[in-house]
Parts: structure tokens; sequence; C-alpha cells
């Protein structure tokens, strides 16, 4: 690897490092397993960067990242079982966040921009996970249906129905706030 | 995609702005995996090229000079006990006796020969 292609990397990785990171975070519920998983992320994608154009290092990016998390959910799963085996009581840490959005008196929802942030984050967390990945990916991450379907390993067309359906479950729970639509 | 509203939100840019939140948090971990990924993949990267050639150069002498050592003690343990009394059988064998078709029975026990016609002539 040349020193041009090490500042292309670098600079790749400075640009798309906190995006990650909160992907990371808001898909494993905790910002030191995130932290954990991207930097395995990182070094991964350095390593087999140099055999894909510069235009799919997004793309390529958010497949592996996809695959440490997919791993860590699955080494989780395993964990919970075996605990189940021998009748350990499972912890209640992944219990999944509960949005209460209040009413104001027009009957609409009011937040500050903070408590939108911290709405927002919870209702998602409230989505399946197949329904999260394909809303952060396409509607944050601004990655096509063709590429969602790549990273999430499915058919475009499923990618059209979690989104749909994300957004749909999104609607419902925060409100018309939301200002964005499907494509 | 509809325009936002004083009261509507992009969840994208909350989601951004959050994003950025966290990154600020942990940045120095960020900055230092970030060049421990590219810089420091660099440095193994460049082991595999440069150090098995440096290897090779000194692990071959030396496993040769291994192998000279165990085969000669080998020979010096275990080939001994064949090859001497053969060596000592060759040097006492007259040099008319190799040119000849006698059995090795019979050169392995020439002294006894020797013995043999000394007595015989003697009678």
């Amino acid at each position: 690897m040349d020193t041009e292609q090490q500042h292309q990397l670098e600079t790749f990785l400075q640009q798309i490092r906190a995006g990650a990171l909160k992907y990371a975070a808001l898909r494993c519920g905790s910002e030191h397993d995130a932290l954990d998983l991207l930097q395995d992320t990182m070094i991964g994608f350095v390593d087999k960067a140099a055999d894909f154009p510069q235009d799919s290092w997004k793309n390529l990016f958010y497949k592996i990242l996809q695959r440490r998390i997919t791993d860590r959910f699955r080494k989780q799963q395993w964990r919970t079982r075996l605990a189940q085996m021998f009748s350990l009581s499972a912890s209640d840490d992944n219990d999944q966040p509960v949005f209460e959005p209040a009413d104001d008196e027009h009957g609409g929802h009011q937040y500050e921009a903070a408590e939108l942030q911290q709405a927002f984050e919870a209702a998602l967390q409230t989505l399946p996970d197949r329904q999260q990945e394909a809303y952060l990916l396409r509607q944050w991450q601004q990655l096509s249906v063709k590429q969602v379907a790549d990273i999430m390993q499915c058919s475009e067309g499923s990618v059209k129905t979690h989104l749909s359906r994300a957004m749909s479950a999104l609607k419902q729970a925060l409100g018309e706030w939301i200002d964005e639509e499907t494509d | 995609m509809k325009k936002p509203t004083e009261t509507k939100h992009k969840p994208a840019e909350l989601l951004q702005q959050s994003a950025e939140q966290l990154a600020q948090k942990h940045q120095q971990r960020l900055h230092a995996m970030t060049r421990a990924a590219v810089y420091g993949k660099a440095a193994s990267r460049a082991r595999p090229t440069l150090y098995p050639a440096w290897r090779r150069l000194v692990a071959v002498p030396v496993l040769s000079l291994l192998g000279i050592a165990l085969v000669w003690q080998l020979s010096q343990h275990s080939g001994a006990p064949h090859t001497q009394p053969q060596l000592a059988l060759d040097d006492q064998v007259p040099a008319w006796v190799q040119d000849t078709d006698v059995p090795l029975a019979v050169l392995q026990n020439y002294d006894f020969y020797q013995w043999l016609e000394h007595e015989l002539d003697n009678t």
C-alpha cells in the first residue's frame, strides 16, 4: 500500500467513522461494544479496500460492519441459550426502551431538538433488527436500495418492505414530525 | 421529499447530530483506531514480505549446520560398531585377496585361516 492510498483510506475513515459509530451503537445498544466493532471493521476494511474502487468503499465498509454486528448478535444468542439451558436468569439489560410521546394541547407531539433526538432513537430501538438496518442504511446513510440489499444480504424488494414498515412504525410512534418519505 | 417546517425535523439530521456528538465524546479513540487501522496494517503487511526473506537467509545455513551436526552425531554413535571392524578387517586383508572371489565369511575369519595355514605348514 503506497502513501497516497493510505492518505485516501485515512480521509475516508475520518469521514465515515462518526456515522458508523452511531450506527453500531444504535444496532448493538452499547457505545463500548460499538467502538470495538468499529475498530474490527476498520481493520477488516483496510485489508480489503485496495481490491475495490473508491466509490464502493462506503458499501464495503457497512457490509463489513453489518457482518461484525450480526456475528455479535449470534454470540449473544448462543450465550443466552446456554444461560437458559443452565436455568440462569437472563439479563434484563436488553429490554427495549419504551417511548411514550407526550401529547400537547393541539393533539400533536411537540418536542425540543434534544428530546426529539432521544425520542427518535428510542423509537428506532423498538423496531425489529431488519427494519432498523434498512432504515438507517437507506434513509440516514443514503445508500441505494441495491447497496442496502447487498449489505443486508436480501432482495431489493425485501429492503423496500422493511423500509416501508419502519417508516410506518416511526410515524405511528412519533407523529407527523417525521419529514421524509421512502422512495 | 417534503421540505422541513418549523415543527418538523429530519430524522437524518437528528441522527447525524447525535453521531457527531458521540464521535466528539470518543474523538481520541476514534483517531487512534483510524491511524492503527491504516498505518498499523501497513506495518504488519510489510512483515510478510520483509521478514521471511530475512529469516530465510538466516534459517537456511543454520538448519543446514544443524542437519550436518545431527548426521555426524548419528554416524559417530550408531554407525561406529558396524564400520570400524570392517575397516580393521580391510586393513588386515592383503591386496591380492581383494581381487579374488573369496567369500566374505572367509575374509571375516582371516585370522583363523592364517593360523590354520601356519599350523599346517608346521606339521
